[in-house]
């Protein structure tokens, strides 16, 4: 009976497990294996937010940095590197595999010279 | 004899009615300002032919109240989007406005001479035609904007302006849709339309647009227009709802907010999408669109309905504001759009706001006798 309530508890910690941030609150996602409308790239993570979008991630992620912050430190820190500058303190940078995306984006999230972090979400264009 | 009276019949006739719009046309920053009265009112009775000679232009009931098309398909008086004579004066010449969609006829006959700059995400090519013959949507919208008035087919709002294409992907990553906002940028557009959403923005994608509604333009701001979305629902997460952007919403024949419509605080203003009936547009020329006409025309199968066709409306009335004042800055043009609308609808405004139709239904003939 233990064993069953510590799996049940373990289970439930588990099922909330991927998440990044976004303006500085943390976003819960469910891991996607299947999407019925789609065929999904093998390349990719597929994952659901709270409203049902499907976000898919790469090796990629978006970093903004505060001003005078130094982009190489975690660049080595991470072990990344620099695709390329999107915008003012805004890059583009690659991890080693998909699988440490979310979880690197949403440790430089937490970082104090860090603005924002994010995967290079993939995300479906809806005409209207 | 008769045909003497009748010959004179028909001067006075026309003599009348060139008297009448003489007297209806006050604005002093029109085209024909250099001209004398008479000549400007005989050479805006040229150019409004020159539009009703577009084939559809009656079934264009967004922006001509066609009496006998209004009264066919039972069109509120007050559905279109109020044009007077003003599509007439201004045609949105020397604007830019970058369309970002599924692809274009690059080839079509209604948009010769419009399409100055490309650029597709895919490949990173300057080839942005559609793909599949079911990616009619980019055509479509840039028809709304940029149909030329050239006799055939439709006339867009903004016949004059000059379109910027830039093809998207269908799956998308935030750095490559920044990219392609980047483009705009570079390629100088002065308007975005956006005629659709992922519906979750990201912060890098919000951030880019954001800072282009405040910097572009040398500081004047881009101007970004994005459709609300046809699910009824909250705009929530989804890029028309960033405050920056002018969020349209759609109405219809009944001049009543269309069922579909997305709506939400930020939604800015309405202007028509269409339900029953649609808005007539143009189609990929023969069989490599929806259907094997080369437009797709407001009361036949499949039309194009949805806050899809309510964004370019809007975007080519921005066009024709920044003919007439390139000055204006995006939040000018703004607040000018907000505080002209039409008040429509069942629902109370609350500051002049609410969340169903935004501060109202678009009016061209109010904005521009504001500017």
């Amino acid at each position: 009976m233990k064993l069953i309530i510590l799996l049940f508890i373990i289970n439930i910690l588990n099922a909330n497990e991927f998440y990044y941030y976004k303006n500085n609150q943390k976003v819960l996602l469910n891991s996607v294996n299947k999407i019925t409308t789609r065929t999904l790239n093998y390349d990719l993570d597929y994952y659901k937010n709270k409203d049902g979008i499907i976000l898919a991630v790469n090796n990629r992620l978006i970093l903004k940095l505060k001003t005078n912050s130094n982009l190489d430190f975690y660049l080595n820190e991470f072990n990344m590197r620099k695709i390329k500058k999107i915008s003012f303190n805004t890059y583009l940078l690659e991890v080693k595999d998909k699988s440490l995306t979310l979880k690197t984006s949403s440790l430089l999230s937490l970082k104090n010279d860090v603005e924002y972090s994010h995967p290079d979400f993939i995300k479906r264009r809806y005409k209207r | 004899m008769i045909k003497i009276i009748f010959s004179l019949f028909i001067l006075f006739f026309f003599s009348s009615c060139s008297k009448s719009d003489s007297n209806s046309k006050s604005d002093s920053n029109s085209k024909s300002d250099s001209n004398s009265n008479s000549n400007s009112s005989s050479s805006l009775d040229n150019s409004f032919n020159e539009l009703s000679s577009n084939t559809y232009y009656n079934t264009q009931w967004y922006i001509n109240t066609d009496y006998l098309f209004y009264e066919k398909y039972n069109i509120n008086a007050n559905a279109s989007i109020n044009v007077e004579d003003l599509l007439v004066k201004y045609s949105g010449k020397g604007i830019k406005i970058a369309i970002i969609d599924d692809g274009l006829d690059v080839n079509h006959e209604d948009l010769k001479n419009a399409l100055i700059n490309t650029f597709n995400s895919l490949d990173k090519s300057k080839d942005v035609s559609h793909t599949l013959s079911s990616d009619s949507h980019g055509t479509a919208v840039s028809g709304i904007i940029a149909a030329r008035n050239n006799n055939i087919g439709i006339s867009g709002v903004a016949y004059d302006t000059k379109i910027i294409f830039l093809k998207y992907k269908k799956e998308m990553s935030d750095s490559d849709t920044i990219e392609l906002f980047s483009k705009a940028e570079e390629f100088g557009a002065d308007i975005i339309n956006c005629s659709w959403g992922t519906y979750d923005v990201s912060q890098a994608v919000k951030d880019k647009i954001v800072d282009l509604s405040i910097n572009g333009r040398d500081g004047k701001g881009t101007i970004i227009v994005f459709s609300s979305g046809n699910d009824n629902q909250d705009m929530q997460n989804d890029e028309s709802n960033i405050k920056e952007v002018i969020s349209v919403g759609a109405s219809n024949i009944n001049n009543l907010r269309s069922s579909y419509s997305n709506f939400g605080e930020n939604l800015d203003i309405l202007a028509p999408g269409g339900d029953t009936l649609g808005i007539s547009t143009l189609d990929p020329m023969y069989s490599n669109g929806i259907n094997n006409d080369n437009y797709s025309i407001a009361y036949k199968t499949e039309p194009f309905i949805g806050t899809s066709a309510s964004a370019p409306i809007v975007s080519a009335v921005i066009a024709l504001m920044l003919e007439k004042n390139p000055n204006l800055t995006r939040v000018e043009i703004e607040n000018i759009l907000k505080s002209t609308t039409d008040k429509i609808g069942e629902f109370d405004y609350i500051n002049k706001h609410n969340k169903y139709y935004g501060y109202g239904k678009i009016n061209l003939s109010n904005i521009m006798k504001n500017l």
